[in-house]
Parts: structure tokens; sequence; C-alpha cells
């Protein structure tokens, strides 16, 4: 059980060694203990406090903490990170699997609100509400600490361009964008696996409301309020990361890979035979001289592509009229009427589901016309709910798809 | 089709295996305003005119693939790799850094490493004399602009040989994929 803090005291000691704890902040990994009483000598003031005395201060103040017990290498305490980071707006990303467990964890608390709604059991609800809250909170931070640390890149980038190797800024760059950014995007995005848990989230928390189940609406509906603002902010916050870096990121691309090419180049010259290497690592630049157009060559070619695009006649209009009603009319007849017929039904959970249940004499490029009509159709509200795909069958082959949800607007 | 501007002088500079860029200026901007034209124009002769996308323009013919490549070639693909290769090392953004500077022969880095002068002598380059040489060969491809106080700069067609770079990476990084993807081992559904 770690000791009591007096607030007062811990506050003061960090208002009088903020360039000491900022170093320590940022020394990646662990620091030995020697490390740090040498750190103590670079940045505090040794005629005001003893080293020795503010050693002992950082302990029993749990500025730094052992790895294990007993050990004497020491990290700085996770709140007081956080803190630090926050104040000198030093972020670290998020990475996507930290989001897929806020989302699989916002799932969690949704299932749990649900049954106790279902069994009218204000306790439960509670809980699970109170979940969902820190869950919002906590992926909100983190994903706009990916923003802060996506910035503070780019800014590294643009302030010091001559230090570091492309390698190197590739690295940073291109990894803060494969492995962060894109992948979040992708989770995020408007028919991705967040948005479809955020919303059924959103109805779980709605029902709970209007159930009456439990009584503090207040925290409900924060919720709600937490939901709609995630959905949109989340979207927006990694949209301009990715504009922020995306120049940089093609960049980099490309200088790496031209860096990249020649280096390769290089080292294969003493493996392979001149020649070889010659037609797999040169440009061909100094072969292109034209001696005396058309060549044999040329006219030949040009025979045979004759020769062998024999004309083609154009094709026949039909000009009679028959009495029957014409396939392309009775179809647009169909996907008209569309609209209209889904109206008595909505709310409908699986839209691709009731199409083909609805109409399944439809072939399947009917079946898909009708999908494109219905989603944009400016009366009716479409999400996607990002689950696994499911198949469809239609009369004359299977639609692939998830789930389509689809509701009045 | 006769109505194309500046015909003769625009195929006469290209069937010299020249480029046209900006430094051309009218011919330049003929061929910009009416590409397709001038390509349809130069396609039934069996030449391909090429629009890079850094807004140059070349022929590039079939029959030319299978003509042996001149004996300064190699010298300069050995020459623009080390130069690219160190720029990078240095932390230069390349493309960047080869467009807009003026090199001076003495200031080049390379015979200053030993791996490089190795590679460079293979060629034929193994002093201060011949690299300058070399350099003034490279204006004749119409990549290099030499100055006479001994200084020179790259000009747009240059971009072809980064292009080629970007496709050597590229290739590399798809054969070591196919490799890992041939390695990979199959699952024995007897051992489940």
């Amino acid at each position: 059980m770690p000791m009591q803090l007096t607030p007062k005291r811990f506050f003061d000691f960090c208002a009088n060694h903020v360039p000491l704890l900022h170093a320590i902040a940022q020394k990646p990994g662990d620091v030995s203990e020697a490390q740090v009483r040498q750190m103590i000598r670079t940045f505090s003031d040794a005629a005001a406090e003893q080293t020795q005395t503010t050693w002992e201060r950082l302990v029993e103040l749990q500025i730094i903490v052992p790895l294990e017990e007993g050990s004497s290498h020491y990290v700085m305490s996770q709140p007081l990170l956080q803190l630090v980071n926050f104040l000198y707006n030093d972020a670290l990303p998020t990475s996507p699997e930290i989001i897929q467990g806020y989302i699989a964890a916002l799932e969690s608390s949704r299932k749990r609100l649900v049954t106790g709604v279902e069994a009218m059991d204000p306790i439960s609800v509670a809980i699970a509400t109170s979940e969902v809250d820190n869950t919002l909170r906590r992926m909100q931070d983190d994903l706009d600490a990916t923003h802060r640390a996506v910035m503070a890149e780019v800014s590294r980038y643009k302030a010091d361009r001559s230090s570091v190797s492309v390698r190197e800024r590739y690295l940073r760059i291109v990894g803060l964008m494969d492995q962060y950014v894109h992948p979040l995007v992708e989770i995020i995005r408007v028919d991705g696996l967040l948005v479809g848990t955020l919303n059924d989230t959103d109805l779980a928390l709605r029902t709970a409301r209007e159930g009456g189940v439990y009584t503090e609406i207040g925290l409900i509906e924060r919720n709600e309020r937490q939901i709609r603002a995630l959905r949109r902010r989340s979207i927006h916050t990694l949209n301009e990361s990715r504009k922020e870096l995306q120049p940089l990121y093609d960049v980099l691309r490309r200088s790496s890979a031209i860096a990249h090419g020649a280096t390769l180049a290089l080292g294969r010259f003493r493996q392979m035979r001149l020649e070889d290497w010659v037609i797999n690592y040169v440009v061909q630049a100094d072969r292109a001289g034209v001696e005396c157009p058309p060549t044999d060559s040329v006219l030949l070619d040009t025979i045979n592509h004759v020769a062998s695009h024999p004309p083609v006649p154009p094709p026949q209009l039909s000009m009679f009229e028959n009495g029957e009603t014409p396939s392309d009319y009775t179809r647009l007849l169909w996907l008209n009427g569309l609209t209209e017929a889904i109206q008595e039904e909505l709310p409908v959970r699986d839209l691709t589901d009731w199409l083909v249940k609805s109409y399944p004499e439809k072939s399947t490029s009917d079946a898909l016309l009708a999908l494109s009509r219905l989603m944009f159709e400016p009366t009716l509200d479409v999400s996607f709910k990002g689950q696994k795909h499911r198949q469809y069958r239609t009369s004359d082959g299977v639609l692939e798809a998830t789930t389509i949800y689809i509701t009045k607007t | 089709m006769n109505e194309l501007p500046n015909i003769k002088e625009v195929f006469d500079k290209l069937r010299q295996g020249a480029y046209i860029t900006h430094e051309q200026g009218v011919l330049h901007a003929s061929l910009a305003d009416k590409y397709e034209a001038y390509k349809t124009y130069f396609e039934p002769l069996g030449l391909n005119l090429v629009r890079h996308p850094r807004d140059f323009f070349y022929f590039h013919t079939d029959s030319a693939e299978n003509t042996p490549p001149s004996s300064a070639l190699p010298a300069v693909a050995v020459f623009s790799f080390i130069l690219i290769e160190s720029s990078a090392n240095e932390g230069r953004p390349v493309e960047e850094y080869l467009f807009t500077d003026r090199f001076s022969v003495a200031g080049l880095p390379h015979l200053t490493l030993d791996r490089y002068k190795a590679h460079l002598k293979a060629v034929g380059i193994d002093d201060e004399v011949s690299l300058r040489k070399l350099i003034k060969s490279m204006v004749r491809l119409g990549w290099v602009e030499y100055f006479n106080d001994d200084t020179f700069r790259f000009l747009r067609p240059f971009h072809r040989v980064f292009d080629k770079c970007a496709e050597i990476s590229i290739a590399a990084e798809q054969e070591k994929r196919s490799v890992l993807a041939a390695a990979e081992p199959t699952i024995d559904p007897e051992l489940n």
C-alpha cells in the first residue's frame, strides 16, 4: 500500500524542481540511481538543497518509483508522468490496439447496460453507465494525445531538417503515419468499428433513459452528449493529423525509396556482371535517338495493326415497337417505389437482408441498384454496423456485405 | 495535324535523344499545350512521346531498348547513386537538395570514401579529372548544366534517375515480401 502523500508538500517540491522533473520524464525507459543523482546535480541548485536530500524527497514523495521491490532502477510514477507530459504538451501516440481495447470495453459495458435495463436493475445500469463515461473520456484523451504527438513531430521535422538522416526521419514520420494514423482512421471512419459501437451504445443509453430504470438521468445524458462529440471529434482530430502528416509522408516516402534504391543498386554493382547490372539498374537514357523514321519495323507494325483490326459494322438499333413493356422501364418503376415500400417497415436493422427477402426474384445487379437507391435516399438515414461480412442470396448470385441499418432521418 | 506548332523543331530536338524541358521555352510550351496531339502525330512512326510527371518530354522507342548502352552510362549511374546515397546519409532531402544546389567537383563526396572510390574505379573513374569528364558527359544526356566556374547543377530530366531508384526499391520490397510469403509454413490440419 503506497504511503499517503500530502498534496501541498508534493506540489511545493515539484514547483521548485521543474527542470529536474522534466529531464526525468523525458528519459526513455528506466533510470538508475546514479543517473538520477547526476540529473539532480545538473538540474538542481546544490546551494539550496543537498543532492542527497533531493534524492530522498524524490523517493519519499513517490515521484520516482523502483521498477520492482528493491530494484535500483527507477521510473517516474505514471500519474506524474502524464501531468508533466500534459504541461509540456508532450504526448505519445495511441496505438490502434489500445483504441480497439476501448471499443471492446464499450461493447462490454453496453451489453451490461442492456442486461441491466432488461432486468430493471438500476445498480448494474449505474455501473455500466459510469464505465461508458470513463472509457469515452480516456478514448478522447488518447486520440487528442495522438494528434499532439503528430503536431510535435511535424514541428520537430520542420524546425530541424538537417541533423537526422532520411532513414531516421522516414521512421519517425512514416512510422507515425503507417503505425498510428492510418490504422486509427480505419477504425474511426464513418463505416468503421468505432462508429458502429458508439451507435449501439447510444441506443442502449437511450433505452435506459426512456425505460426509467436509472434515476440519475444526468450521467446518461452526459454520456449521450459525449458519444455525439466523440463521433464528430475523433474523425476531425484524425483527419487533421493526417492532413499535417500527408505532405511530409509523401516526400519522405519517396526520398527514402530513392535512397534505398541507390544503396541497393550500389550494393549489387560488385556482385553482378556489368551487363546484367546495367540492364537492371541503369536508366536507359541515351538510346532514344531516332536515325531515320519510319523504320521497317514501324511499317510492319502499322501494317499488322491494320490487318489485325478489320472494320466492324456499327450497331443496329431496333426501329420497331411491340406491345410489351420494356424491362428497363419495369425496373425503373420498381426502383422508384422502393422508398415507399420500406417506409412501413422502418427501422430496418439489415437493409440487404430485407431487400433479398422482399424481392427474391431480383438479380444481383438489380439488388445492387436498389441498395444504392435506398442508401442515397435523402429521407432515410443509413449507418454501417461494421460487423463481419454476411452473405445474401439473390436469384442469380450471392452478395457479401456488412450489416446496413436504415431508419428515417 | 499540320497545324501543330514548331513540329519540325520539336522533332529535330527529340530525335537526337534530347529532352524538351522548360529551358526550351516555346517548344516546351507547344508540347505542354497540345501534348495529346503531338503524341498522336508521332505514334504511327513508332515514336512514343512521353510526358514525365515533372513536366518534361522525351521519345521512348522500343527498338532503342534492344540497342546496347553507351560505355559512359554505367559510370554515370554509379556517380548518381553515390551522390544520392551520400546526400541521404547526411540527412538532406535528396530531390530538393540535388535540384536546388550548385555543385563543384572538388566538393563532391565521390572520392572521400574507399567504398565509393572502389565503385568508381570499376567504371574507369579514379581521380578528379576523370570525374569532371564524366559530369561533362552528363550534359549530353540533358541531365546536367555545366558552368564556366567549374560548377554544375542538375536539370529536371535527372528525375529519371530518382524514378529508377524508387523503382529498384519497390521491386526489392516486393521480392522480399514474396520470399517471406513463400517461406511461410503451411498449417498441417492433422496437427490441430
